[in-house]
């Protein structure tokens, strides 16, 4: 265990000494500075358009981080030939995957804390005040990280950055669209058909990230029940999971010349 | 006999390249033991699989057919790496570290605490004459200073073996002189070194044995001594107080100067042949000399593939 947190450290001092990392920020902070002037622009309550953009800006730049991150994270270090030395001492291969992916997620957390509390302060001083339903949506952008940096991460341990990066990137928009494949399959057309069938496990595999997306919910005050959150928590973790138990695996697998 | 800590017991691995992925053997059916407390040299041209052949061992890869153990466990199994230190041919590390943050890192992941990591860092970066730079991110060091490095890292958990791959690389000569007196020093520690190279001079001069691969294929493989007293060029006669002429049937003069010559014969009957009309003609001999093969012959002659 001690050698993922040394490598989980190690990716986490590698993200924070990256230049990219703080231009994300930038770009994220900017977006809810200046998401009141926006809001100058549009019919409606002031403050739900800040806070609509905000929460957008949190979500996108965290899932930007995971994917932007995590797709180079095995194969730089293959590429890079960095991976010999750390997988030449007593350390598993799995223990290297959860170590990157640990890294990764804190660096994800790390950001994510830096933009919320720059959005509270924000907030507060603009308005007076920080509605408490926006902590139930801004709690489920953990579990949505947790989600894309597992598949970032295994699709960076067969492939190259490239490759990666448009694979994980669809996954991230398939991921939001998934609901859809559910609806068709419940269609009365179709119902019993292979079509059916077929659209079902897919959306059972693939992953489902608007579970993880109450920021209009939370704008518009509406009551999210407890269980709901722990429910959408509970499939982020299992499915993080089993993408990296996959990540594993492949990468366990590989020939690394 | 010593235990062997590195047994290759027909060890095979291919690669596929290409559109069809046909696959291309890179080692085939290795065979050879390293014994602990020798230092051992895999030499071979280059392709000649030296490189691959360590990285399976270190576990980097795995072996398409037979059996590869290390340290008592099968190659790959981490526990295996628990008393090896390795440095990969031309290493690489991460460039936004000092040499002081990537040897806490290391200690880290071989299990040392902060206080030993510490006093093996300072030791290490001393003794490889990097000290100073100890504190200066990666990505400004020489390719020489990076395998020091290289080779502090490898040093780092006290290893009961030395895994090299072209430690010399990239050296200049007093780098070259700084890694073979640590390996020699390690070896009177105890510690087993296996090492890849091709720079031929260095292998004689530390090796006590050799493997010699050629084209993925074991050539040669044994006790540097042995494999190299087997092979006797020719001899080599100093005598003293010989009437002046030519020397007898099937030997050569080398030399003469004054009363002295030197004489080459071929075989050892011829020697002792010589060395007997000599005493007859009332010289006296000063010495024989069995001249023998050096590492280089040997090399180039398995690289040629000529028969002993």
């Amino acid at each position: 265990m001690s050698a993922v947190w040394a490598i989980a450290a190690n990716t986490f001092r590698e993200a924070i000494r990256d230049r990219i990392l703080y231009l994300i920020l930038f770009f994220s902070i900017a977006v809810i500075g200046s998401s009141e002037a926006v809001s100058l622009l549009a019919i409606g309550d002031r403050q739900r358009i800040v806070e609509d953009l905000s929460l957008f800006s949190i979500q996108f730049f965290g899932v930007l981080t995971c994917v932007f991150l995590g797709i180079s994270l095995l194969s730089k270090e293959v590429e890079r030939r960095t991976v010999y030395n750390v997988l030449s001492k007593p350390v598993s291969r799995a223990a290297f995957v959860l170590g990157k992916g640990l890294g990764l997620y804190l660096t994800t957390a790390a950001l994510t804390a830096s933009m919320t509390a720059v959005f509270a302060v924000f907030l507060r001083l603009r308005f007076g005040e920080f509605p408490p339903a926006l902590w139930r949506a801004l709690a489920l952008f953990p579990f949505e990280y947790l989600v894309v940096a597992a598949l970032s991460l295994l699709v960076s341990a067969f492939t190259r950055p490239l490759l990666a990066a448009l694979l994980a990137g669809t996954l991230v928009v398939i991921g939001h669209l998934s609901e859809g494949l559910k609806l068709l399959a419940a269609q009365p057309s179709v119902a019993g058909t292979f079509r059916a069938k077929l659209s079902y496990a897919l959306y059972y595999a693939l992953p489902n990230l608007e579970r993880f997306n109450l920021k209009d919910a939370a704008i518009h005050r509406d009551i999210i029940p407890f269980t709901y959150l722990a429910e959408a928590a509970g499939y982020g973790l299992a499915y993080a999971a089993a993408v990296m138990v996959l990540a594993v695996v492949v990468f366990d697998r590989r020939d690394l010349l | 006999m010593s235990t062997a800590l590195v047994s290759f017991d027909h060890v095979s691995k291919a690669f596929r390249t290409g559109f069809l992925m046909r696959s291309v053997a890179v080692v085939e059916d290795l065979c050879f033991d390293v014994g602990e407390g020798t230092i051992c040299g895999l030499l071979g041209p280059n392709g000649a699989g030296k490189t691959t052949s360590l990285r399976l061992l270190v576990g980097l890869m795995r072996p398409d057919r037979g059996a590869l153990r290390v340290l008592g466990r099968e190659a790959g199994h981490p526990e295996s790496r628990r008393e090896m230190g390795f440095l990969p041919e031309t290493p690489y590390f991460y460039d936004y570290l000092t040499a002081r943050e990537l040897l806490d890192f290391f200690g880290r992941l071989v299990g040392l605490a902060a206080t030993q990591r510490r006093r093996r860092s300072e030791e290490l970066l001393e003794r490889l004459g990097i000290a100073r730079a100890g504190d200066v991110p990666l990505r400004k060091y020489s390719k020489g200073m990076l395998q020091r490095l290289g080779l502090a890292q490898a040093l780092l958990a006290e290893p009961r073996l030395l895994v090299l791959d072209e430690p010399m690389s990239g050296l200049d000569p007093v780098g070259r002189r700084l890694v073979r007196d640590i390996i020699l020093a390690e070896r009177a520690r105890g510690t087993t070194v296996l090492f890849s190279s091709h720079i031929l001079q260095d292998a004689e001069l530390i090796c006590s044995n050799v493997v010699i691969l050629v084209a993925g294929k074991v050539r040669s493989v044994g006790a540097l001594e042995q494999l190299l007293s087997r092979r006797v060029k020719h001899y080599e006669l100093s005598l003293e107080g010989l009437p002046a002429g030519a020397p007898p049937e099937g030997l050569v003069e080398i030399a003469r100067e004054g009363n002295q010559v030197l004489w080459r014969t071929r075989t050892l009957d011829e020697a002792e042949s010589a060395i007997a009309r000599a005493r007859a003609a009332g010289g006296r001999v000063l010495s024989m000399t069995p001249v023998r093969d050096t590492l280089e012959d040997l090399f180039l002659e398995e690289v040629r593939g000529g028969a002993r």
